[in-house]
């Protein structure tokens, strides 16, 4: 099956010549882009082909995505396939909370395993950029006994832990 | 989950055979097409543009242009001076006040590369540190080699290549080194688009060549589409790439690079393609085949803006087609603010320190003493019902305020034009711009409009 990549993407004596803040960026956004495109999955070894990049480079990428939640993966026998983490149900399913440095970003998502309550991560630089740090993800259904649990954890942990209201 | 940061919103009761008003939106800014940019080239025109802005708040001025190697005189000296008259107080202020553009004015900084081509400004480019290290070292490089054959003409040598040709081979030489060698593209990208993100452009134009041939034309695409690959990377923000063609007038004339060009814009996953005809005057009688040339272009753009999601043009330097370009499909006309264009070449003894003022009937410019003509025969009224016009009924002998009235005149003009196109739509009489151009010096430019 082929792989639907963006109509333009950089020759790896392009890639090479990229600042490496630049390269990361690129190869990042360039993988992204190559999972949207292909909401039925893609490996490791296909992007490689499509992109002539290094096969270090984009396991390296596809990893850092599947660990902030921005992708998921399903292991086939001895390789994965790679998803993009679902789309947004409704567009106002989404709300920020700003704590401290940091903000957390509630997303509703759907794939193809079902619907997700994703909390993301991001956190701001002394240059006020925003960047991804981490992600997790609940089933919809779950929901209820993830918030009891938190809840729990609070109380049993309350005179150990600070709560800022 | 990020959205796309132009957005084209139709709106049947603003739409008539081939002219359409749309709402665009960029960077989270909203323009009522077609919009009006000046091209702003100093700080005293930033300042003129900004106080017609605040005074009178026209909506079609939303958007203004500035080339790349005027950002230095025209973005940051407003920069400078809140500096130094503002205490910062925290990091908030300090972004605020140090931003180059006030409000929320859409920004284009055009690369303008054609400047590799043209002799004018060539000088300021090698100098100006906004400009790719790569350009100025072509430049300084061909301003020696010019220097040098120009000696060899004057000693009388024999077999001295033309400087027109010169001209010709140096610029397709450098822009088939760029095509061919990815560290000097790569390079030229970066810088140009760095210093239109460190300006607060909202849409990011690609540094591409003044096309003379079907080689540049391919180079200019290729540019364009390497441009959008690697603005990402770049842009925190993720700021839209437009795509750019700088074209010579005779280029109209050539079907095969037209057909390539329409073929292009039609497919490109950009939202917005900016065009720039150098040194076009359509009204000129004896450009018959390029006015059905430019007919056929902008019937072709505006199905693409009607029928391809999310597509909008603009015009760059649009000179005397500002007023048919925006009533047929573009979203964005600009053209000069400096009102003086007939001086450019002029010894600077001679100049008159008195700009042109613009004639909202006639649709072209008039000198000062046309001007007081004009008034006398028209019983020492002004002729025209702007703000600036009304609110100023004498005319100043200062030439520091009569260049004043005259700037602010003709925005609030181009303004003017530009709510009587949308009216103009939303009544669908589509007739309108016809009477409009026939009633001014610009009769020729009536074959343009697609209809």
């Amino acid at each position: 099956m082929e792989v639907n990549v963006p109509s333009v993407v950089l020759s790896p004596e392009e890639v090479q010549v990229l600042r490496p803040v630049e390269r990361e960026k690129y190869v990042r956004g360039l993988i992204k882009n190559i999972l949207s495109m292909n909401e039925n999955g893609v490996m490791t070894s296909e992007i490689v082909d499509a992109t002539n990049l290094n096969r270090i480079t984009v396991t390296k990428h596809l990893e850092h995505l599947v660990a902030i939640r921005e992708a998921y993966k399903s292991d086939r026998g001895t390789g994965s396939i790679y998803y993009i983490n679902g789309r947004l149900v409704h567009p106002t399913d989404r709300l920020s909370v700003p704590i401290g440095n940091k903000t957390y970003d509630f997303f509703k998502l759907e794939n193809a395993e079902g619907n997700f309550v994703f909390i993301q991560e991001k956190e701001q630089d002394e240059l006020r950029l925003k960047t991804v740090k981490g992600g997790i993800m609940i089933r919809c259904q779950d929901m209820l006994k993830f918030k009891d649990g938190l809840h729990k954890f609070i109380t049993l942990a309350s005179n150990r832990i600070e709560v800022r209201t | 989950m990020n959205k796309s940061q132009v957005q084209v919103t139709h709106y049947p009761h603003r739409k008539c055979k081939f002219s359409e008003s749309v709402d665009l939106k960029i960077n989270n800014k909203t323009l009522v097409t077609p919009t009006f940019a000046p091209r702003l080239k100093s700080d005293g025109e930033m300042n003129r543009y900004s106080t017609v802005r605040n005074t009178y708040s026209p909506r079609q001025l939303s958007a203004y242009v500035v080339r790349l190697l005027d950002t230095g005189r025209t973005l940051y000296p407003t920069m400078k001076k809140t500096a130094t008259s503002k205490l910062i107080v925290d990091q908030t202020t300090l972004d605020k006040k140090f931003a180059p553009q006030p409000g929320k004015k859409v920004l284009l900084v055009d690369p303008a590369l054609e400047y590799l081509y043209y002799a004018t400004n060539m000088e300021r480019l090698v100098n100006t540190p906004f400009v790719s290290r790569t350009i100025r070292k072509y430049l300084r490089n061909f301003l020696e080699k010019s220097k040098k054959l120009e000696n060899e003409r004057n000693e009388g040598k024999k077999k001295v290549i033309s400087k027109r040709l010169f001209v010709d081979s140096e610029h397709t030489n450098f822009w088939t080194c760029v095509y061919k060698d990815a560290n000097m593209r790569i390079r030229l990208i970066r810088d140009t688009l760095t210093v239109e993100l460190k300006a607060k452009a909202d849409v990011l134009i690609p540094p591409v060549p003044l096309i003379t041939s079907p080689h540049l034309l391919d180079v200019a695409i290729f540019m364009n589409e390497k441009s959008r690959a690697l603005s990402p990377a770049l842009s925190e923000d993720k700021r839209v790439c437009a795509d750019y063609f700088i074209l010579k007038p005779k280029v109209l004339r050539n079907q095969r690079m037209m057909s390539t060009i329409k073929e292009y814009v039609s497919n490109s996953e950009s939202p917005l393609t900016l065009f720039k005809f150098k040194n076009l005057n359509l009204n000129d009688e004896n450009l018959a085949l390029e006015r059905s040339a430019f007919k056929s272009f902008l019937m072709e753009l505006s199905l693409v803006a009607h029928h391809v999601e999310n597509k909008a043009f603009g015009l760059l330097e649009a000179g005397n087609q500002t007023f048919p370009a925006a009533f047929s499909s573009f979203a964005i006309v600009s053209t000069g603010f400096n009102l003086d264009r007939e001086d450019r070449r002029k010894d600077p003894k001679d100049i008159n320190p008195f700009a042109n003022r613009y004639d909202p009937v006639n649709m072209t410019m008039q000198n000062k003493d046309t001007f007081l003509q004009t008034v006398e025969n028209n019983g020492k009224v002004i002729p025209c019902n702007c703000k600036v016009c009304t609110e100023n009924p004498t005319i100043p002998n200062n030439f520091i305020e009569y260049n004043r009235q005259a700037k602010e005149h003709y925005l609030l003009c181009r303004e003017q034009e530009m709510i009587e196109i949308i009216d103009a739509l939303e009544k669908q009489e589509s007739q309108m711009a016809f009477e409009k151009l026939q009633r001014s010096s610009l009769k020729n430019l009536i074959d343009i409009i697609p209809r």
